[in-house]
């Protein structure tokens, strides 16, 4: 799924600059972001988990199992993300079928990976 | 959040039903992630290298990694009591994910879930490395 095409005509987008500190472990969050341009890290402590570019997303974990920030997120380069609240990710699941198997998809990748830096 | 639910219904009279006694492994690390099982009763042990990640119980879900094409389970699970499992083979999950929105919602929060609970694991590895 094309995320990139979906936000597109977003007007609810944050611009960070390079190092910026986007989401941060630990914090209450109530919306994810999609990325629609430059690279962010996701990150626990000093352990680089993934970097992810445009059409991926990041902080979505907040919204389906807790309030709660799992992981930081930071912008390596300067970036633009589109700002996606509760209230639409919810509909997002309910109504697009395909856009609950893409963050099925992207959590299950996520998950390969965290168990991989485990591994070694 | 997303609301937790139950799916007691959807695998009452479910085929695939298997019953395990206590202390067996259900799947190990690497095996490769074939079916994904409901647990209809008893409790499951997750365990990596040896060190428990967390508990299941009915309702739960285990082997969410059946979700990705030729995936190995990454996670061991073993009865901690007797158990019974629905088994969801790879093809039966992808009709269940796609036609079921309700069931592909919780498939998704077992895997935010399960990923929150690595996540710590990795922040106790890095806090006992400092």
């Amino acid at each position: 799924m094309d995320l990139l095409e979906v936000f597109k005509d977003s007007e609810d987008l944050v611009e960070f600059s390079a190092g910026e500190v986007i989401i941060m472990e630990g914090k209450e969050g109530d919306h994810m972001y999609v990325v629609m341009k430059g690279e962010v890290t996701i990150s626990l402590k000093d352990t680089v988990l993934a970097t992810v570019g445009p059409g991926e997303m990041v902080g979505e974990m907040a919204l389906i199992n807790s309030d709660r920030r799992s992981a930081t997120v930071t912008a390596r380069t300067n970036s633009q993300l589109a700002v996606i609240d509760q209230a639409s990710f919810e509909s997002l699941l309910r109504y697009v079928p395909d856009f609950t198997a893409h963050v099925m998809n992207v959590l299950a990748s996520r998950l390969q990976n965290a168990y991989e830096i485990i591994e070694h | 959040m997303v609301r937790p639910m139950t799916f007691d219904d959807l695998f009452t009279g479910w085929k695939d039903v298997e019953e395990m006694d206590a202390q067996e492994v259900i799947f190990s690390e690497q095996d490769r992630a074939e079916a994904m099982y409901y647990i209809l009763s008893g409790e499951v042990e997750l365990s990596l290298h040896g060190q428990a990640i967390g508990i299941e119980t009915q309702g739960g879900v285990i082997g969410e990694m059946a979700v990705v094409e030729s995936a190995r389970q990454k996670a061991t699970a073993t009865t901690l009591t007797q158990v019974k499992l629905a088994r969801v083979d790879k093809g039966q999950l992808k009709v269940l994910v796609s036609n079921n929105s309700d069931f592909s919602l919780y498939v998704m929060a077992v895997l935010a879930n399960r990923l929150s609970a690595v996540d710590k694991f990795i922040s106790r590895q890095n806090d006992e490395h400092e």
